[in-house]
């Protein structure tokens, strides 16, 4: 099996700390797939649409994107936003993170079509166990959509 | 109108022909009666003269006849011989005076000619007996006369004419006396006709000056009200002739402007201190007077008689009541001044709130991003600390001993519970800011939820609780608010009392005299000091120690703040290990007063 056959998991995570921890958890999980891991929202687009720094990035569409809402420059919401209004981009399942109880950050996820929303709790156990489920559902059984 | 005035015409009129009649009349009937009388005297005179005349022709017929048979006795006196001869001379001229005197009269002329026969006759036999005594043939003579008086009788002739002359005179008087009679049976009803008349007019007249002295009375009487309305009005009302001078203005008006009333047509443009010498404004006058337009709640500032500003609104209109008047102009001051000066206040205070509402909400959304901000950033830092502390733990493995592990337990236990604080913090903000979802709210099916949540979270099996749940009312509020309410209340009473053995937990409701509600959660467990009683319902505030019974010292807080936003407030009564007593109340259903706390 060829490294880029294995469509990879797109971590969005501004927060240092955050995302060591979450890349950890994902590793508990065992899974394959390579995590690649993202500072803010603008990487994130030149990632998909492959271009900037990621022009001629030779893996495809990630399995699945954790999308952290509070970001530099731009925001979680505002990438969801982007992606579902693409026609390529528009299926990739998204989950997103956010350290907030906030209503309205969890009513605008769901109106812009988010596959799930995270609240990223201090205990950090119950944090590895549903990052690591997450990584597992969405890399092992979700069975996306075939894309080229 | 036009009626009334055909009615005055017809009436004058009227009165004008009776006058004619009733004073005409009697002229005419007296005027005609003189005259008949005047006729009458000269009918009695005229047939007195006829009867006269009468007498006289046979007077001088006898005497001629004495007078020839005394000459035929012998005396030959010349007077005698006169004397008979002398109706010889006379009769026929006297015969001709009578027949012209009655002309008129058919009936004497032919008693007149049968007359004149018998005298002609008696005459010719005279002078033959003349004849023959002069000749000395006194029988002859004596035969003559004879003959004469045989012959020619006289006497039955003389009276039928003046019988006939007698009956036509009595006809005459009792025509005249008839015509008399008319005459005062006429002037008599026209003098009381006239007496009737002048009455009448009299009466007429006194009523119709009583009329106009009633009218002129009520008119001054009318006058005299609107003068005295005029002058109480506050208002300052003024009238001006078309030269802009003062006709008439009333003492608030004199007062207002510092004019002297004594004083006649003072100009308008000098008036005061120059209040009305405004260009602009005189112009608009002239014009309501030269063109008829009015002058429309003109506003505008005047010095007046005091000295001091005041902003008056101005309305003025020409007043022209007949054809002949010439115009004049009524002007109407509203002095505004101090409504002016409460606009102008409401409109400060308008600005100042408009910027107090735009700062609470500049405030309102700063604490909105504040606590944004809070959820996020200051719960990352410490799920960082929890989650490090794990992964140290996971990398020291088997080199750590009982003390790091502890160490590393209290770094993560400390993180969650700050953790759960913030959360807490977050709600009590939230209550604090949202705006309240008024709606009916059945309080009974609240208290009945809240009470089965508790009952469930109940670990111990051996606990027993006895509810006594009164029937509550519905109110106007927040549900999910007031759910919070109930969820801590009962909580905190299934909390204090997990030390007693049989737990007695009462919810009841009383309506007091306004129709507020005040809703009471009475149980029988731990209590507390009243001595502390205000610090019960402090963020944070804690009465009993964590170890004791658990909690953050938020729930009491929200209960506060809720109730509070409701209109209604919160107060609790307890004794140390006898059980505590949290009451609260509700406005009836005027929720006025917790709508306008949503900025609070």
């Amino acid at each position: 099996m060829n490294k880029s056959d294995l469509r990879t998991i797109l971590l969005v995570e501004d927060s240092q700390a955050d995302a060591e921890m979450a890349i950890d958890a994902l590793g508990e999980a065992r899974l394959a797939n390579p995590v690649v891991h993202l500072e803010d929202g603008v990487d994130c687009l030149d990632y998909l649409y492959a271009r900037g720094e990621w022009a001629g990035r030779e893996t495809g569409d990630p399995v699945v994107i954790l999308l952290d809402i509070k970001m530099p420059r731009m925001n979680g919401l505002d990438v969801l936003a982007r992606m579902r209004a693409d026609e390529r981009l528009r299926r990739i399942p998204v989950v997103m993170l956010s350290s907030s109880r906030e209503e309205s950050d969890l009513v605008h996820s769901s109106d812009l079509g988010a596959n799930a929303y995270v609240i990223k709790p201090v205990d950090v156990d119950q944090f590895f166990d549903a990052v690591r489920t997450l990584g597992q559902f969405w890399a092992l059984l979700n069975q996306a959509p075939e894309l080229t | 109108m036009m009626k009334m005035q055909d009615i005055v015409n017809w009436r004058i009129a009227g009165l004008l022909l009776a006058v004619l009649v009733i004073v005409g009349l009697p002229y005419a009937v007296t005027l005609s009666n003189a005259r008949d009388t005047q006729q009458a005297v000269g009918l009695v005179i005229h047939s007195n003269a006829v009867k006269t005349l009468t007498y006289k022709i046979a007077y001088v017929v006898n005497d001629s006849e004495a007078a020839s048979y005394r000459l035929l006795t012998g005396d030959s006196d010349e007077l005698t011989q006169k004397r008979a001869s002398r109706a010889i001379a006379d009769v026929s001229g006297l015969l001709q005076q009578l027949r012209g005197m009655t002309r008129d009269d058919p009936d004497q002329q032919m008693l007149i000619g049968a007359l004149s026969t018998s005298v002609n006759g008696r005459i010719i036999l005279i002078r033959q007996a003349l004849t023959r005594l002069h000749r000395k043939d006194r029988a002859g003579a004596r035969q003559s006369l004879r003959d004469a008086f045989n012959l020619f009788k006289m006497n039955g002739q003389i009276t039928a004419i003046v019988e006939n002359e007698d009956n036509l005179l009595r006809t005459r008087q009792v025509i005249a006396s008839r015509q008399a009679f008319d005459a005062r049976t006429i002037l008599a009803v026209t003098a009381i006709a006239q007496i009737l008349l002048l009455t009448v007019i009299l009466v007429m007249s006194e009523r119709q000056v009583g009329r106009r002295r009633l009218a002129e009375i009520r008119e001054n009487r009318a006058v005299h009200r609107s003068q005295l309305i005029l002058h109480t009005l506050r208002e300052p009302i003024g009238l001006f002739d078309e030269d802009l001078r003062c006709l008439l203005a009333n003492e608030a008006f004199a007062e207002l402007y510092g004019l002297d009333v004594q004083q006649r047509l003072q100009p308008l443009a000098k008036l005061g201190e120059g209040a009305w010498n405004d260009s602009v404004l005189l112009q608009r006058l002239r014009d309501v007077l030269l063109r008829d337009r009015e002058l429309w709640d003109y506003e505008m500032t005047q010095r007046t008689a005091d000295g001091s500003d005041r902003r008056v609104v101005i309305n003025a209109r020409r007043l022209k009541l007949r054809e002949a008047d010439t115009p004049t102009l009524l002007l109407t001051v509203s002095d505004i001044t101090a409504r002016a000066l409460v606009e102008q206040r409401i409109n400060e205070l308008n600005r100042q709130l408009e910027g107090k509402v735009t700062k609470i909400s500049d405030v309102n959304r700063e604490l909105e991003a504040f606590s944004y901000s809070v959820s996020h950033d200051l719960r990352a830092p410490l799920r960082h600390i929890a989650g490090f502390a794990r992964k140290l733990d996971q990398h020291m493995g088997g080199q750590r001993d009982d003390k790091s592990a502890h160490y590393i337990e209290v770094i993560s236990s400390s993180a969650q519970r700050m953790a759960l604080l913030i959360d807490d913090l977050l709600v009590f903000s939230r209550l604090g800011r949202g705006a309240l979802r008024l709606q009916a709210v059945d309080m009974q099916s609240l208290a009945e939820e809240a009470r089965a949540e508790v009952e469930s979270a109940i670990q111990d099996a051996d606990r027993r609780v006895r509810w006594k749940l009164a029937p509550l009312p519905m109110v106007i509020g927040d549900e999910n608010m007031l759910r919070t309410v109930w969820q801590n209340l009962l909580g905190n009473a299934a909390k204090y009392t997990s030390k007693c053995k049989v737990a007695h937990i009462e919810v009841s409701v009383q309506q007091d005299q306004r129709g507020d509600y005040e809703f009471s959660v009475t149980d029988n467990g731990a209590g507390f000091d009243m001595q502390y009683a205000d610090k019960l319902f402090g963020v944070f505030q804690r009465l009993h120690r964590a170890s004791e019974f658990e909690g953050n010292g938020i729930g009491l807080a929200n209960v506060r703040r809720i109730v509070t936003r409701h209109g209604g407030r919160v107060w609790a009564e307890g004794k140390l290990g006898e059980g505590a007593s949290f009451h609260f109340s509700l406005p009836a259903t005027d929720l006025a007063g917790a709508q306008t706390r949503d900025f609070a």
